[in-house]
């Protein structure tokens, strides 16, 4: 079995190749994620954060896991007393529990790193426990809830992206073939669409068709924030398995202090993957954002594979 | 408002009865199978349209019973689709193909997939009928 990196607000984590998230709740503060293969929900990844000064030990929270799960179910069944670890080098609990044909390992820690306190709870059914072993262990082992560099890595089904870690995700779809990410910083925006059948969407394989699939698919994920009306400039790019269009335009925002935004889009078929992807980074017009532009476009350029 | 158990006893309530949840590898082994009582054909383009019949709308559908034939063309992908209902490809072969035909992440092609054939099933166009080999696998003797 293959494995393969997935991270999400700042967290990365090694996986099976056939599990993908389906599930995501919360934010940068507090959140939930949830990965599943391709017939059942495998692990449960949630983070909170908290104060140093109120904390509570791991084995309270142990203990009120434990009622948390009783409550849930009346069959639940602890096997063992539960054992240290270590996470990222952070020291961690867990706890072993039964219901019926179910079980799951459930692991918490807190990362001093970044000041949240994570819960990992891995699944899986009873005569699985030989074969799945070997997977729980690589799947803790690899497990990072802080990254030393400042950069955040981003999973969505087989589609990567990396973004400076002050990037906050703010909205996002996966809509039928059509997946939707919105981030944002201080004065600047990022948006991005992975759209598929590229091949049933392009069918003449023209620029306007191009044009066409980003005025009703990606457009309408940038106007949430900006209200962008034309493009002033555009291009077009050719290599060969990739064909597309670059377009620019600036955007004022208010009307008393208004901010001005140097807005940038790059739409592109990929013929090797059948996919179209349309990338918008809208960075505020002022010098020293400039630097910010031109690494955020060094770090889009790479998103097909 | 949820009411306890209690309350809802007092005031004579039912229970709403719980949905029995399908194992995905039971949905995965159905295998789609169109309806025989439709007419369809296929262009040259590759598109597939079906001609169903629709209960006539409006005021005068009141007195006027008679139903009337509405063409649907399905897109090209639709149709590919359309096209593997014969009862012999089941929901895992479908997805298996479109992942392979059209480059497409496994996930995203099972819940387009089960999207539309639901649309399909609920126009009465589709019905669903257990693969051939799942019901081999039942029929096995115990030992």
């Amino acid at each position: 079995m293959g494995f393969k990196k997935f991270g999400w607000w700042g967290f990365e984590v090694t996986i099976p190749d056939n599990w993908d998230i389906s599930v995501d709740k919360g934010g940068h503060n507090k959140g939930y994620v949830r990965i599943d293969d391709p017939k059942v929900p495998r692990m449960e990844v949630s983070w909170e954060p908290y104060k140093k000064d109120k904390i509570k030990s791991l084995d309270e929270i142990s203990e009120s896991i434990k009622k948390e799960l009783q409550k849930r179910s009346k069959d639940v069944k602890f096997i063992g007393k539960g054992g240290s670890a270590k996470i990222a080098k952070h020291a961690a609990k867990y706890l072993h529990w039964r219901i019926n044909e179910f079980e799951g390992y459930v692991v918490f820690w807190y990362c001093d790193e970044n000041l949240k306190f994570y819960r990992v709870q891995m699944l899986f059914k009873r005569d699985e426990y030989w074969s799945f072993k070997k997977t729980i262990l690589e799947v803790l082992k690899s497990f990072k809830c802080h990254v030393k560099s400042d950069i955040y890595s981003w999973t969505v089904l087989d589609f990567n992206l990396k973004l400076p870690k002050d990037f906050k995700l703010i909205s996002r779809s996966y809509k039928l073939g059509n997946i939707a990410l919105a981030f944002e910083s201080k004065d600047s925006y990022v948006f991005i669409n992975r759209i598929s059948v590229a091949d049933v969407l392009l069918e003449e394989k023209y620029e306007g068709d191009l044009m066409n699939v980003l005025e009703s698919e990606h457009i309408p994920n940038i106007r949430t924030r900006l209200k962008i009306s034309k493009f002033k400039s555009s291009r077009s790019f050719q290599d060969d398995s990739h064909m597309g269009l670059v377009m620019s335009t600036s955007y004022k925002i208010g009307l008393i202090m208004p901010k001005e935004f140097y807005v940038k889009t790059r739409i592109w078929l990929c013929k090797k993957t059948n996919k179209i992807y349309a990338v918008t980074i809208a960075v505020r017009k002022n010098p020293e954002l400039d630097k910010l532009r031109r690494r955020l476009e060094t770090l889009l350029s790479t998103l097909c594979p | 408002m949820k009411l306890p158990g209690v309350f809802s006893k007092i005031l004579g309530r039912k229970k709403p009865e719980e949905v029995p949840s399908i194992d995905k590898d039971v949905v995965l082994n159905l295998a789609p199978i169109r309806n025989p009582a439709i007419t369809w054909r296929r262009y040259k383009s590759g598109e597939v349209a079906l001609i169903v019949s629709v209960k006539k709308k409006g005021l005068m559908a009141r007195r006027d019973k008679s139903e009337r034939e509405k063409k649907i063309i399905l897109d090209k992908i639709g149709s590919y689709v359309w096209t593997l209902c014969d009862g012999e490809h089941t929901f895992k072969e479908i997805v298996d193909a479109l992942v392979e035909n059209y480059k497409l992440h496994r996930r995203e092609a099972e819940i387009s997939l089960a999207k539309y054939l639901d649309v399909l099933s609920k126009k009465g166009v589709i019905s669903f009928m257990p693969n051939k080999l799942s019901l081999l696998k039942e029929e096995k003797p115990k030992q």
